[in-house]
């Protein structure tokens, strides 16, 4: 039974202890959670290592259901502590209410008794019963005295139902355990801890191929149950990170984890590898010092022995592992340390400018690796370019960080230009790209195969950013060198939902005209710097800058006349081997991406495009 | 140093009782550090009870309850930590004592803990 709030006691109530009592308990959880962690951790676990026997596995019974009563505990003072700010936000609802109805009697001239009751002030000057009763019925009259009568019980029934509720379950024993049987209830967490582990093989993932729209269906179901997104994605981060439809938060979480995961196997391969490095080596100057290096061979002098020639091919294999581990490794190291920067050294001047949110949407290291990268959120973007790189480039490569920092490059300037933070680019290597140096027989060797499996992860991946952010105004697909050709048999194999396409220093795209790409043809860019190689070579089809091929050739502003520097500066900000100081380039790339097609400086057409003889031959050939 | 053998009835152990008395001092130190948080958890809910109302009611009368579980379970910490001592000298004794220090302070390996 419980007793009627007042006024007096609402007003004299104070939340702020409820709340400030609350932090100092949830400082007593974290401390303590630690204590559990430390307990299972650094005292259960190490026993299993450390300990066998009768006498160790009951230790480990033990220990184990201590570690359980722990944890229990841990989760009643985690659930007292959400009651407690309840309680605190509560009590400060109701009372905003109170001061609602204070601030309206104050306006009307109404003064408010220790019970709540508001009565008309009386001037002294009025001394006739019948006037003060009219000042009492004009209060009760005015239309704001109902308002006032509301709020103020409002005000107390809140009060009152919060203050039953949340001491009643504080107290309730069932609920937050004291006085509980606690050996009971860290059975029970044992249970709900398997309860979690059958909810999650439940919580079947979707397989690769699965569309955009189920997969977000899919997560956004498992949201109920927020315990199970996180343990999913802390148990399979390679497939959570790698499903189009997820979140980009999600996808970052998870594929930072395999990430990291992959730095510390390289680490580990390098420490190892390293250390059976100096043991060949030395088995290998110990049969030199003691003379069985070599072995008499008659005519032929000195010959090395089997025993040596043995080790020595051993060490080489050792050596050439450990120098392509290490290489992944800095690679790797690198692009962390990309992910994890706030500000980058940018713009003419190089001053240190804050960096937009990185994102890891995808990553894996077989083959040549595979990464995705957004600078900028994709999920409230309201413009997105998705930028496909093209021969040589790796994330198992520390070159990589240049096509991170082209990424960052365009969404920097569409920032600066559009005077708004919401710009994302996304570099696109989902793709097995050729492994070769651009150079001008590099696309004999390269052909056309790479590109052609690249179209189904492709057009999924493109497709997907819509599904998740349906406000992007524009949407624009970026293709350079052999990206471009990627890009091409993308767009020429269904209709994307993509505003624009840009083809920057292009060997061709497989089609001959920009119509062929599915979109506007109008909205079909093209550039290419005067001393390109690769855009010279017309290795997959007409020029896309050409007359013939019919998209806009924008202007990137690069004199030519040098030789590879030209094919990868269309994202530079300064500093090219051109001297493109005015970086028209980047500029037009941004106004595209953004939308503001009147500031894309026109470019020169190249060529007619007419593919000849030979070159005809290669691409029909398909290499 | 870890040491290994043959026990009774032919199941055998093996041992790092040098790590066990390192994880026994863990133990201990969890427990110490779990028994400072009783007093923590008492004054933040004493704070509370301040704030009026039958939640403050509340908060005072949970604060025992609370301070002693803590209590409760860093003194299991700290008995891990004791027995976990314990049987790290028995298995630190000489070759030859061993098995019979571990029937004299243990009653056999399995009444260990």
């Amino acid at each position: 039974m419980t007793s009627a709030m007042t006024y007096a006691q609402l007003k004299a109530a104070q939340p702020d202890r409820y709340s400030q009592a609350a932090d100092e308990f949830q400082q007593v959880i974290d401390a303590f959670e630690q204590d559990a962690v430390d307990l299972n951790q650094k005292v259960y676990q190490p026993i299993e290592y450390a300990w066998t026997g009768a006498a160790a596995t009951a230790a480990l019974a033990f220990i184990g259901a201590s570690v359980d009563a722990y944890n229990a505990t841990l989760e009643y003072m985690k659930r007292f502590v959400g009651l407690m700010r309840a309680g605190a936000e509560g009590i400060g609802d109701a009372q905003a209410y109170l001061r609602a109805a204070e601030t309206l009697a104050a306006n009307n001239g109404w003064t408010l008794t220790d019970d709540g009751l508001p009565q008309p002030v009386v001037p002294p000057t009025v001394h006739n019963r019948a006037m003060v009763e009219q000042l009492w019925q004009a209060m009760a009259a005015n239309p704001e005295f109902a308002e006032f009568q509301d709020l103020l019980n409002r005000a107390l029934s809140t009060a009152q139902t919060v203050d039953d509720q949340i001491s009643a379950a504080l107290k309730d024993p069932e609920q937050f355990g004291q006085g509980k049987n606690w050996e009971a209830d860290a059975g029970r967490a044992a249970s709900a801890v398997s309860a979690l582990d059958t909810a999650l093989e439940k919580a079947e993932i979707p397989a690769k191929g699965t569309s955009a729209a189920e997969v977000a269906a899919w997560w956004s179901a498992l949201g109920q149950n927020p315990a199970l997104q996180v343990q999913l994605i802390k148990d399979q981060p390679a497939l959570i990170g790698a499903l189009n439809g997820l979140p980009a938060m999600v996808r970052d979480k998870a594929n930072r984890i395999v990430l990291a995961d992959d730095i510390t196997a390289d680490n580990n391969l390098v420490h190892s590898l390293s250390a059976q490095q100096q043991q060949v080596e030395a088995e290998i100057n110990e049969l030199v010092s003691t003379g069985y290096a070599t072995r008499p061979a008659g005519k032929l002098g000195e010959l090395p022995t089997a025993q040596f020639q043995a080790l020595k091919n051993q060490l080489q294999s050792i050596e050439t592992r450990l120098s392509g581990t290490s290489g992944q490794l800095a690679a790797l190291d690198s692009l962390q340390s990309q992910l994890d920067q706030t500000t980058v050294k940018w713009g003419p001047s190089g001053a240190e400018t804050p960096l937009p949110p990185m994102y890891l949407l995808g990553f894996d290291t077989n083959a040549s690796g595979h990464a995705i990268v957004a600078c900028g959120d994709p999920d409230t973007a309201k413009n997105v370019a998705v930028y496909v790189p093209g021969l040589g480039t790796s994330s198992n490569s520390t070159h990589f960080s240049f096509d991170v920092q082209h990424t960052e490059n365009m969404t920097m300037q569409a920032d600066q230009d559009t005077g708004a933070q919401d710009n994302a680019t996304i570099l696109w290597l989902g793709y097995n790209a050729p492994q070769i140096s651009p150079s001008e027989h590099a696309l004999d060797v390269a052909g056309t195969q790479d590109a052609t499996d690249a179209v189904p992860a492709l057009t999924s991946f493109v497709s997907s950013l819509r599904t998740v952010n349906q406000n992007i105004s524009n949407l624009t697909l970026v293709g350079h060198s052999y990206g471009s050709l990627v890009v091409g048999e993308t767009a020429s194999a269904s209709h994307l939902p993509v505003n624009n396409i840009v083809l920057l220093g292009s060997p061709g795209v497989s089609v001959n005209k920009a119509s062929q790409l599915n979109i506007d043809p109008s909205h079909v860019w093209a550039g290419a710097a005067a001393g390109d190689p690769v855009a010279k070579l017309g290795a997959f089809g007409v020029s896309p800058t050409s007359s013939d091929f019919g998209a806009h050739v924008i202007n990137v502003n690069a004199s030519g006349g040098l030789s590879m520097g030209t094919h990868g500066e269309y994202f530079d900000t300064y500093g090219n081997l051109n001297h493109d100081s005015g970086y028209s380039s980047l500029s037009n790339i941004a106004s595209i991406m953004t939308g503001q097609y009147s500031n894309v400086t026109s470019g020169s057409p190249t060529g007619d495009g007419v593919i000849q003889g030979a070159e005809q031959g290669i691409i029909n050939s398909g290499f | 140093m870890v040491v290994s053998r043959a026990a009774d009835g032919g199941s055998g152990y093996q041992v790092d009782a040098q790590n066990l008395q390192a994880l026994a001092v863990l133990a201990d130190q969890i427990g110490q550090d779990a028994h400072a948080l009783a007093a923590k958890a008492s004054a933040a809910l004493e704070g509370g009870a301040l704030g009026g109302l039958q939640i403050g009611t509340a908060l005072a009368s949970a604060e025992s309850g609370w301070s002693g579980q803590l209590v409760r379970l860093a003194g299991e910490a700290s008995d891990i930590g004791s027995r976990l001592s314990s049987n790290a000298t028995a298995y630190t004794q000489t070759e030859s004592s061993v098995l019979e220090s571990m029937m004299l302070r243990l009653g056999g390996p399995e009444l260990a803990l």
